[in-house]
């Protein structure tokens, strides 16, 4: 399907029991793609069953959040001038399946990037009412404030031209650290605001087959409201 | 009518929320930061405009004597450094961060190809995109 240079990235925090199935089908789907987990300090064998499943790791020295190991993918992307990145979870949630999905927009409809979309496609897993109130809250405030339809601004199952890892980087760069909770909003809005073409692609999420996500909280979820509001005022100020 | 220390607390408030604000705006701070600072900024200045509400909580927890004007100055002093140092630690946290993820790539980059690491910064890309 795609015979320029793919890179899957895979950033991951203690997930040594989703991990290496995830490498290991993503690399029975598509064998001419390039792997790699960024390994973010985890304190379990995360690092090694990656290795052994047969991807390429990039370990932190420590645990430094979501959205550090995300960036640490584009800056491989970037500096090993892949044609389009794709990211995963390690959890489970994201089906390899569906990176062809993600790049199809991509590589035939000039889109520059594609957002997986749960809610684009039926039967897929449902959420709390509490992620699901976060979901539409930032989904529509994105949506209102750029005037597009985004129907799940939350989505970590994404991919990029090279085009826009190019853009998006330097901006990374330059700003301070960007909160986990808020990583893909502001970058959706970055990406809008820079002219960069995104599309929307149904995927399937699944359920977490072990642990808790570490995304959410209720002490986050209570403060998450006021904290997007704040991140996308300071968005549109820049 | 306000007295000395109420004006000193609305003044001291105003300060830290005009800070927080131009910290942010300047994004030298992150929108959890802003949201502790501005809360503790408005906690003080509402209790610092609105004494009696200062009193009742002094009679809660037992503490009726009059507050010295050290103990103020010491508070607010302490809330200043507080203040700095949570600047300090969020700036250096960002720094720090940037710095193992370019040298977690660099050590894959020398894994890989051998060769020396390339190291990124925001200037350097500037420089190469031009």
């Amino acid at each position: 399907m795609v015979s320029q240079k793919v890179l899957v990235m895979v950033p991951a925090y203690n997930e040594e029991k989703t991990v290496g199935e995830i490498v290991k089908t993503t690399l029975a789907l598509y064998p001419s793609f390039k792997v790699v987990v960024v390994d973010d300090g985890s304190e379990d064998a995360t690092a090694q069953k990656a290795r052994e499943a047969g991807a390429d790791v990039v370990s932190l020295p420590f645990h430094c959040g979501g959205s550090i190991a995300i960036q640490t993918g584009y800056l491989i992307a970037d500096r090993q001038g892949y044609d389009y990145t794709v990211k995963i979870d390690a959890d489970g949630q994201h089906r390899p399946e569906d990176i062809s999905n993600l790049l199809d927009p991509l590589v035939n409809d000039g889109a520059d990037m594609t957002m997986g979309s749960r809610y684009l496609k039926v039967n897929s897993e449902n959420c709390s009412l509490v992620k699901e109130s976060g979901r539409i809250f930032s989904s529509t405030l994105v949506s209102l404030l750029r005037r597009m339809e985004i129907t799940d601004v939350t989505s970590g199952m994404r991919a990029w031209t090279r085009k826009a890892i190019e853009t998006l980087l330097p901006m990374y760069m330059e700003r301070r650290y960007i909160e986990d909770s808020v990583f893909w909003v502001v970058e959706t809005f970055l990406a809008s605001k820079n002219g960069l073409r995104m599309q929307e692609v149904p995927i399937e999420v699944l359920p977490r087959r072990y642990g808790k996500s570490k995304s959410y909280s209720l002490s986050k979820m209570l403060i998450y409201p006021l904290r997007l509001i704040i991140t996308l005022l300071e968005q549109i100020k820049g | 009518m306000l007295d000395r220390y109420s004006l000193i607390g609305l003044l001291f408030a105003l300060f830290i929320l005009l800070l927080d604000f131009y910290l942010l705006r300047k994004r030298k701070i992150e929108g959890r930061g802003f949201v502790l600072w501005f809360i503790i900024g408005a906690i003080l200045g509402l209790f610092s405009g609105v004494p009696a509400l200062f009193s009742l909580l002094t009679i809660l927890f037992g503490t009726e004597e009059l507050i010295s004007a050290v103990t103020v100055s010491g508070f607010f002093f302490f809330l200043l450094a507080f203040f700095y140092l949570y600047y300090r630690i969020s700036e250096l946290h960002s720094q720090v961060t940037k710095l193992a993820m370019e040298l977690s790539v660099a050590k894959y980059g020398q894994k890989q190809g051998g060769g020396n690491p390339q190291t990124f910064s925001a200037n350097e890309d500037k420089r190469r995109r031009k």
